[in-house]
């Protein structure tokens, strides 16, 4: 989870402007501090409001997008090597089979994961392992890694409501490279839509 | 019709004129030319007269009207209005900005109302405080009133009290009109528990209230805040 590079971004993005203006403004040091202190304050506030709002940047770990996502192992540096995709918060309620959301883990509140979207409420559904056909309750939602053999997903925690879910990964936008746009997959044999 | 076709029709009815008086009359030289100038300005102005001094004056009062506003746009001034709007659109993005952190993450306010948590919350509703550091924490305890989005419905946010943490055994009257039937979530087997990552919410006017007892535990995660103050209570009767 690496949403602290959007605020460094945009703190980045207010020292410079404030460095455009410092240069026809002469200040005193306690002046001068203040000045950046009301700045910096600014950017945070800015990039948090932006973050929760429209985007934000995670960085993937774990394996159980594979290969739709590589990963790292989620310290500085080493994030660099794994993916790092956009993820745009929702507006309305525009979620579709296939999509690939993260969500906080309804095991433990404070981690998010990053999963395929399969089924959606009222959609009745074939369960992996066994031959029961479900159905998906109301505001309720079945998620699946694309790595079956190592994912923690909605096989193991059922269905998850859809309050828990945070955002839509959109593009990857590192490394260069792999930068593209993510697809949404759909599968179409095991969910039978109403 | 525009002057340069006045003109040449003008000029074509003088010149045609001017041979059939020469042919006919036999009128030429200077008296002819003085004459041929006469008509021509009589003609020219008698056959356009009405259409063409209007137009005439029309084209003025318009080119008048543009130049004036040409001038009077050129003297606003542009640039020190567009810093200003700048101003005041970055004072409001601020101000949103703000806003929307403080209700995020420090204390925001909720409009709560419904039978299912009297005789705490009336039925017409209270407006109450909410503040998000404990739930953000993880320290919400046993008997807190939380604000929580519904798992049956994500565009409804519910307020219930919390009875029971992860790990928790929780007895519960299961129909408290029709009876006294409990049932106990938990047992000695460890699968009974309320599961790690869930609460237990109940409302306090258990004979009206759609909570844990209908819908299982709630994930953590879906607890947007704890109330704790009560800031205005709006009493209809």
């Amino acid at each position: 989870m690496l949403f602290w590079f959007v605020y460094f971004v945009c703190l980045v993005f207010f020292l410079m402007a404030w460095f455009f203006f410092c240069r026809n403004l002469d200040m005193e040091a306690a002046n001068f501090l203040w000045f950046s202190l009301k700045k910096s304050i600014m950017g945070i506030m800015f990039g948090l409001t932006i973050s929760d709002k429209f985007f934000t940047v995670y960085s993937v770990t774990g394996s159980s997008m594979h290969p739709t996502f590589t990963t790292s192992n989620g310290s500085f540096p080493a994030f660099l090597k794994g993916d790092i995709v956009l993820v745009e918060r929702f507006w309305d309620d525009k979620l579709s089979h296939g999509d690939v959301i993260t969500f906080k883990s309804p095991t433990d509140h404070k981690k998010e994961f990053v999963k395929r979207l399969i089924a959606l409420p009222g959609d009745w559904m074939q369960c992996p392992n066994s031959h029961d056909i479900v159905k998906i309750p109301e505001g309720h939602c079945w998620v699946e890694g694309d790595n079956r053999s190592s994912s923690l997903d909605s096989r193991h925690f059922g269905p998850i409501p859809l309050g828990l879910v945070r955002g839509r990964v959109t593009h990857i936008i590192w490394p260069l490279k792999r930068m593209s746009k993510v697809e949404r997959k759909v599968v179409m044999n095991r969910v039978y839509r109403t | 019709m525009n002057d340069r076709n006045l003109r040449s029709c003008a000029s074509r009815f003088v010149l045609t004129t001017r041979s059939k008086m020469m042919k006919n009359l036999g009128i030429n030289g200077k008296r002819s030319r003085i004459f041929t100038a006469a008509l021509f300005c009589s003609s020219s102005v008698s056959a356009a007269a009405p259409g063409y001094a209007l137009m005439a004056a029309a084209r003025g009062r318009i080119a008048a009207f543009l130049t004036d506003a040409a001038s009077r746009l050129s003297h606003i001034p542009w640039r020190s209005i567009g810093s200003d709007a700048l101003d005041r659109a970055s004072l409001v993005v601020k101000a949103a900005c703000f806003v929307h952190v403080v209700n995020t993450y420090i204390v925001g306010i909720a409009f709560v109302r419904g039978p299912s948590m009297l005789p705490t919350i009336n039925l017409t509703g209270d407006v109450v405080a909410v503040e998000r550091i404990t739930p953000r924490r993880g320290t919400v305890e046993v008997g807190d009133v939380v604000i929580l989005i519904s798992p049956e419905n994500p565009r409804k946010t519910v307020a219930k009290r919390v009875v029971g943490l992860q790990g928790d055994a929780v007895t519960f009257l299961v129909d408290p009109i029709h009876g006294n039937a409990t049932r106990t979530v938990a047992g000695l087997a460890d699968c009974y528990k309320v599961p790690m990552g869930h609460v237990w919410v109940q409302g306090d006017n258990i004979y009206s209230s759609r909570d844990s007892r209908q819908f299982g535990p709630v994930p953590y995660g879906l607890i947007q805040g704890r109330a704790f103050c009560k800031v205005f209570a709006i009493q209809i009767y």
